[in-house]
């Protein structure tokens, strides 16, 4: 099988990932047709690259969230990822009651979707590289250029956020 | 009990403690050995697991949303490469023309000319010739190529603004073009502070004629007796320069006599040189069969000249510096005289002030009048130097340059390619691919400078020039050192899988300084290593974002 070949059949069983990657990064369907473009345009280009012992969507899905990220800079919509998170560190003291899996079991996939894409960029991109991308923290710390534990405090705040977003949904919206 | 941050839970929920070399560490321990008793964190873990778990269940929703069905792969656009070959060839093809038009045709023509008179003419009236053709044509000829050049560097943003239309950045492209076009409409044209005057017969600036400009003259008979505030530039048959030039004066003729003030360094070439009475304000550069200096002229820089006969009457505040076949000194040279010459003569009113080094073919073809005076040392330096041409595999230190050029390219690729690893894995296509690769790099090689100069007329881009001469002569000096790693790499991946960098390097720099050794082909090797070099690093360039993800 050619390379040719060999690519448009992961292209086909990858692209849905890449495009919901991009899509949840960017928040805008035409940017994430354009991103999931590019980067399948340029794994195309670096194919002969690819080490197959890696997994491909590991492979593609960095391409796909540094290209996300990169788009977001020249936008000049990458917040400051500092402020929020002084002082949070040392206030965090006892688990609290988790309820997150409860209120998206509870909530309809539009639903959550959307308390996601309401999320603001700097606590939605952790999530969505931890929790789509499977990035771990330290490969999220590198990538966005703040700490490991900075990493844990984004998603904490974004985790709080949809428990907020999601309660508020619920109560609103009780089916 | 004090329990765990909600932080160090989720960290030990989403195994981020369970790496190395976090898995022993204290925090992992303390953890584990407080979830032993703890059974509030314990479920606090647990729900914390359920929760990444739910999250990753319902983004994964998204991508199921996504229809993938309507959706087939794009070949990258050919566009991009189709316009960059475009740009390439069209750039190639107008710097070819315009150098085999501007170089050849009219040079041939004239030489042919030249060699067809039956009347030997001197070689100051071909000089004439080409430097006529090049005032009266090449200046367009230059200016239309070079509003060629910026028009296509002007599609690349038109290009990328047609490419961006449906996209969301389109505005930051439109700026670019934007930016792009004003900038290179908005240099400001050079010929304001430059006027040129050409006639086929005679030019005359009249004593009261004031000019402020430089200015630049070609005619047959050129006389100067006004005042010019700028550089003048002459190229005549004859030329007379008896006013003031503020600037420097270059000059080239069949004859030329000054006697006129200078501020500026003067450079001359004719068959025959005449300064009566002149004042030169800086050095002096001559070069001619017959050149005389009076006793009136003063000089307060150096005199360097090469003729067959040169007699200074003159004062020369500096040094002096000549090459000619006779040599007569009259007058007085405050600084040292070096000299080559067939037979030097220091007549009885010459005076140096500092000392007098000779070459010549003995001796005693040094006559010093009695009454002339050297206040330093008098020294005798030998025959003169190349007197039979030999080539420069005969000289020891061409071996100890090409070895020093070896080891310093050694040591500077080791290190770029190791803090660069990137710069080690360009790849040289075959075919078509190739071509291209050398097409860019002899468009960069070529283009960097002009746009550099072109850059650098407006005064605000003189630091933007600086830095794109700086970075061409960088990426010249890596060129043939990023190529020479490539084919000690291309040779050694033969038989093993992973050459070392150092084997490959040095494999890949002994084959290039061989083959740009070489006697006739070396130089044509070099340029071609030289273009091919820069030519991978410019894709690698324009590549940079195309393989970033595969290096995380």
């Amino acid at each position: 099988m050619s390379n040719s070949a060999a690519f448009a059949i992961l292209y086909q069983e990858y692209y849905p990932r890449v495009f919901a990657l991009c899509r949840l990064l960017l928040l805008t369907r035409d940017g994430a047709e354009d991103a999931a473009q590019e980067t399948f345009t340029k794994a195309y280009k670096n194919f002969r690259q690819y080490q197959p012992e890696r997994p491909f969507w590991h492979w593609v899905a960095s391409i796909a969230h540094h290209h996300c990220i990169d788009e977001l800079r020249q936008r000049n919509r990458w917040q400051n990822l500092e402020p929020d998170v002084e002082g949070v560190l040392d206030h965090l003291e006892s688990p609290e009651p988790v309820t997150l899996d409860l209120l998206i079991s509870a909530q309809d996939q539009h639903q959550v979707r959307k308390a996601i894409d309401g999320l603001p960029e700097k606590y939605r991109v952790p999530l969505v590289l931890a929790y789509l991308a499977q990035l771990s923290y330290d490969e999220i710390a590198a990538l966005l250029g703040i700490s490991r534990n900075h990493v844990g405090v984004l998603l904490l705040r974004a985790k709080e956020r949809l428990r907020a977003q999601l309660r508020t949904t619920g109560l609103r919206d009780p089916s | 009990m004090n329990h765990p941050t909600e932080l160090a839970l989720m960290l030990y929920a989403d195994q981020t403690l369970h790496n190395k070399p976090d898995r022993n560490g204290p925090e992992a321990v303390a953890i584990d050995q407080h979830l032993d008793t703890c059974p509030a964190c314990r479920r606090a873990v647990a729900a914390l697991s359920r929760e990444t778990h739910v999250l990753s269940q319902a983004l994964s929703l998204e991508v199921a949303a996504t229809p993938a069905g309507k959706v087939r792969f794009r070949q990258p656009s050919p566009w991009r490469e189709a316009t960059l070959t475009t740009f390439v060839a069209a750039g190639i093809t107008a710097l070819v023309q315009w150098g085999w038009k501007a170089l050849f045709e009219e040079a041939a023509l004239a030489s042919v000319a030249w060699a067809a008179s039956t009347w030997m003419p001197s070689v100051y009236s071909l000089a004439n010739d080409v430097f006529l053709f090049f005032q009266h044509k090449g200046a367009d000829m230059f200016d239309n190529y070079l509003a060629l050049i910026l028009g296509l560097a002007l599609l690349v943003p038109l290009v990328a603004l047609v490419k961006a239309r449906p996209k969301s950045n389109i505005l930051p492209t439109l700026l670019m073009a934007l930016v792009t076009g004003t900038a290179l409409l908005g240099i400001a044209p050079s010929g304001h502070a430059l006027q040129i005057i050409t006639e086929e017969h005679t030019v005359i600036i009249e004593a009261e004629e004031t000019i402020d400009d430089t200015v630049l003259i070609a005619a047959r008979d050129v006389t100067v007796h006004g005042k010019v505030n700028g550089n003048l530039l002459v190229a005549a048959e004859d030329i007379a320069v008896t006013g003031v030039v503020d600037g420097n004066l270059i000059v080239f003729a069949d004859d030329i006599e000054i006697s006129g003030s200078i501020q500026g360094m003067t450079v001359s070439a004719a068959d025959s040189l005449e300064f009566n009475g002149a004042s030169l304000g800086s050095d002096l550069w001559l070069a001619g069969d017959s050149i005389e200096l009076d006793e009136q002229t003063q000089i307060a820089g150096n005199l360097s000249t090469a003729s067959s006969a040169l007699t200074l009457a003159s004062s020369v505040t500096k040094d002096v510096y000549s090459a000619a076949d006779r040599l007569v000194i009259k007058g007085h040279v405050a600084g040292d005289v070096e000299a080559v010459a067939r037979h030097i003569e220091l007549a009885d009113t010459a005076s140096i002030g500092g000392n007098l080094q000779y070459r010549s073919s003995n001796q005693e073809e040094l006559v010093v009048d009695e009454n002339a005076s050297v206040a330093g040392d008098v020294a005798y330096k030998g025959e003169p130097k190349g007197s039979g041409m030999r080539h420069h595999f005969d000289f020891y230190d061409f071996y100890l340059w090409k070895l020093l050029w070896f080891v310093a390219a050694f040591i500077v690729g080791w290190i770029a390619i190791t803090l660069i690893p990137r710069l080690g894995d360009v790849q040289l296509q075959s075919g078509v691919a190739g071509l291209k690769t050398a097409g860019i790099g002899l468009l960069a090689l070529v283009s960097a400078p002009v746009m550099a100069i072109v850059v650098g007329i407006t005064l605000v881009g003189l630091p933007l020039s600086f830095i794109t001469i700086a970075c061409w002569l960088v990426a010249w000096y890596l060129s043939q050192i990023v190529l020479a790693y490539y084919i000690g790499r291309s040779i050694i991946e033969k038989r093993h899988d992973r050459p070392g960098l150092a084997v490959a390097l040095l494999l890949g720099l002994l084959i290039v300084t061989l083959a740009t050794s070489l006697p006739l082909l070396g130089g044509v090797l070099a340029l071609l290593a030289t273009i091919l070099g820069l030519g991978l690093m410019v894709e690698l360039w324009l590549n940079r974002d195309s393989i970033t993800g595969t290096l995380q």
